[in-house]
């Protein structure tokens, strides 16, 4: 007897959330929690130095947490919130790089690993942002039967 | 009993003419096409014929006026490198051009012209087809080009012709190889304005067009069972489409239906809005380096390859069929012309049908009679129309049982014949075996040894290649009794199996974009080249800062308006991702070589810790 998914070829379970994506989820969740924390912490100790950067923190911080949780879950959006913003900081970190010659190398490195964590084409599908009928997977056969 | 239809056709006593008539096709055009399918004979009296001399001058050589079909086809002596060509339009000053576009734009009104591109012409290709576009354009004023204004007087000019006495005309030719009847109809267009009248690729003067219909003869009868037409961007076997392929080929009766592109009078199968694809020509060390990164990015970084190039032009061939339709029970009807190689006009003349605009990629430049390509060298659509559409290895339908049978039967034979072979090969490689395999161990037989080695490997390679070919046979022969099968029980072939690429119309959905996204897609580089200029005087040492951003921000604020944010996105982060990985690399080498070795130091501890405990 077979069921109906297997009759259509339906996926019947869903999508595995891969280790790396887990661990960009932690990361986000992480920098949220630390941005909540040093923002509270600059706002309060009345420092105006510092007061525009823990706003910022402040402001950042619900948007990693979103994205985070929303990786957890597997939500397009989120990979798009996660892409987007990789690209703006490492945007910026480059040109920083490149022509300032002060870069922060961490927030270069974490957003390298994000970009490159979530962007193979599994994860994407994984994430539902692409469908796997509009894919061609074009690596090479490792059998090596199929060469003899 | 019941007996099944007669095939569709005709009696085969039918004339060359008669068998003309019979199938001609009907023809779509566009709304808003200025020029139809015309007799030479008219445009030739309405020419003056000039010469191209290698030394870069054009010498007229019968004026406007003294033109006639016989002194155009006298034997003429030209040097190496000259170009002989008719010119319709002669050169035009300012007051002629500016004259030449008001009456156009009168006769439009007339006309009732009714041609609109839609949203979306520009907004189909990404920034970079529309840089190459841009890019495109700028080499017109490199290359030689046919002025705007060329184009208008010659819409003027030939509608003057048609108010004179309408006419629509094909030049059709009957011709018979390998068994088929071939009715070819040749269209000839006073000026194709693909660039000038519908944003194309090209304006030349004169054009033509080609379609082909192949029959077979059954019991007496003339049985179409092909049709191929000339189209852009296809070759050979996806130029014809089978009679009773109905997903593709429309028939009134037995009149295939054409759909002409506008201005640029290509032919399609069904109506729509076609894609063109201009290659640009790019050196071969640039399209390699291009095929090595696009390897990295799909087989290493595991990334959606890009079907497209993006070295194209956004370019469409509008063959809507919304137009003037013309040919039988049509709005109008043929006038037909039949020429064959007797046909002076056809075979004595070779020079171009209209202005050599001297356009080194050809473009611009007129095309040669239906005998001849530019360079006078005989055209294969004429002397090969089987090969023009890969029929040339198909054998008519009634001889293709008796064809495949025979076929049959002679693989049958090979097979029983290598079945002997490898039999006997085999057990002869099995005695020279056991004899070499004696051989070991006894240092005294080393050079027979090595001598029936190779005759035993050359055996062995022998028998291999017997097998596979038997093997292979036996797949083939599977295919052709299957088919044998088929054909005995009157099934036919899939009629689109010949069929490798398509011109398939683009989704409507995929052409029309928001007003938004065309507004954006013409402003767009535009203001980055405004962006540009403002960074660099106002904020020179931040310039190339700038740019990168300028850059980053366009791409997906474009990619937005067209719906491609998620690709977009990916694909500029990854490449983000690269820059900053050789950047991080290049900074912390040493902590990453050292980190990278104590990794390879703890799995190979690990790798022996597990051996230990196995």
């Amino acid at each position: 007897m077979t069921t109906q998914s297997e009759q259509t070829g339906a996926p019947s379970e869903k999508p595995k959330r891969p280790s790396s994506v887990t661990f960009v989820a932690v990361l986000a969740v992480g920098y949220a929690v630390y941005s909540l924390v040093y923002g509270i912490l600059a706002v309060q100790s009345g420092d105006e130095d510092r007061l525009a950067d823990g706003i910022l923190h402040l402001v950042l911080a619900p948007g990693a947490l979103t994205a985070g949780v929303g990786a957890f879950w597997l939500r397009p959006w989120a990979w798009a919130l996660f892409m987007t913003w990789a690209v703006i900081g490492l945007t910026n970190q480059i040109l920083r790089s490149l022509f300032f010659e002060d870069p922060d190398y961490l927030d270069m490195a974490i957003n390298t690993f994000a970009v490159l964590a979530l962007s193979p084409l599994e994860v994407q599908i994984a994430f539902g942002v692409r469908h796997t009928e509009n894919v061609q997977l074009s690596r090479a056969t490792r059998n090596p039967l199929d060469r003899h | 009993m019941s007996s099944s239809p007669a095939p569709p056709g005709i009696p085969s006593t039918a004339t060359d003419p008669e068998l003309l008539r019979a199938f001609e096709p009907v023809v779509r055009f566009t709304s808003g096409e200025q020029f139809f399918p015309m007799d030479v004979e008219r445009y030739v009296r309405s020419c003056s014929l000039w010469l191209y001399h290698p030394d870069d001058h054009d010498e007229q050589v019968i004026p406007e006026g003294a033109l006639t079909m016989e002194n155009l086809t006298e034997p003429r002596w030209a040097s190496f490198g000259s170009v002989l060509y008719l010119r319709f339009i002669r050169p035009l000053s300012i007051e002629e051009s500016a004259r030449a576009l008001a009456s156009l734009q009168r006769l439009k009104r007339n006309q009732k012209y009714g041609f609109r591109t839609g949203l979306g012409r520009l907004a189909r290709g990404g920034l970079v087809p529309r840089l190459v576009d841009a890019l495109f354009s700028a080499t017109l004023l490199l290359r030689g080009r046919v002025p705007k204004a060329t184009a208008a007087a010659a819409a003027v000019d030939y509608a003057a012709m048609q108010e004179g006495g309408e006419k629509y005309v094909y030049h059709g030719r009957v011709v018979r190889q390998g068994g088929w009847t071939i009715c070819q109809y040749w269209f000839f267009f006073a000026y194709n304005n693909w660039r000038s009248g519908f944003h194309g690729v090209n304006d030349h003067e004169s054009d033509w067009e080609l379609v082909n219909i192949y029959l077979y003869e059954q019991d007496r009868r003339l049985v179409p069972e092909w049709v191929a037409y000339a189209s852009h961007d296809f070759h050979g076997a996806d130029l014809r489409r089978r009679w009773d392929d109905r997903s593709d080929l429309a028939l009134e009766g037995l009149h295939p239906v054409v759909h002409a592109g506008a201005g640029s009078h290509a032919s399609y199968f069904t109506p729509g809005e076609y894609q063109a694809e201009v290659p640009l020509p790019i050196p071969e060390r640039i399209r390699q380096a291009m095929e090595a990164l696009a390897r990295f990015w799909s087989r290493t970084l595991g990334q959606a390859g890009d079907r497209q190039s993006p070295f194209r032009a956004p370019f469409i061939d509008f063959a809507r069929g919304d137009g003037l339709s013309v040919g039988p029970g049509q709005e109008q009807e043929w006038t037909p012309d039949s020429i064959d190689e007797k046909t002076p006009w056809v075979t004595a003349y070779r020079g171009l049908w209209g202005l050599y605009a001297q356009d080194p990629i050809s473009g611009e430049n007129a095309p040669a009679g239906p005998m001849y390509n530019r360079d006078g060298s005989p055209r294969p659509s004429w002397f090969d129309p089987l090969g023009f559409a890969e029929l040339d290895k198909l054998p008519p339908p009634p001889l293709e049982l008796e064809l495949l049978e025979t076929e049959c039967a002679t693989l049958v034979a090979r097979q029983e014949e290598l079945d002997c072979l490898i039999a006997r090969e085999a057990e002869t490689l099995q005695q020279l075996g056991i004899r070499l395999e004696s051989m070991e161990g006894n240092p005294h037989l080393a050079a027979q040894h090595e001598k029936l080695g190779k005759q035993v490997a050359e055996l062995a390679a022998r028998v291999k290649a017997l097998r596979r070919e038997h093997s292979e046979n036996e797949g083939v022969l599977d295919g052709m009794t299957r088919r044998l099968e088929r054909l005995r029980a009157g099934r036919r072939d899939d009629p689109r199996s010949h069929i490798r690429h398509a011109a398939e119309p683009v989704p409507p959905a995929h052409m029309r974009f928001s007003r938004a996204a065309e507004i954006w897609a013409a402003a767009s580089l535009s203001l980055l080249l405004i962006g540009l200029v403002a960074l660099i005087e106002f904020a020179p040492e931040d310039a190339w800062a700038g740019v990168v951003i300028l850059l980053i921000a366009l791409v997906l604020g474009e990619s937005i308006l067209r719906a491609t944010f998620v690709r977009t996105v990916n694909r500029v982060a990854v490449i983000l991702a690269l820059v900053a990985t050789v950047i991080l690399l290049v900074h912390f080498w040493k902590p990453v070589l050292f980190g990278a070795l104590i990794a390879l130091a703890a799995f190979l501890i690990l790798q022996r810790v597990r051996e230990f405990r196995a």
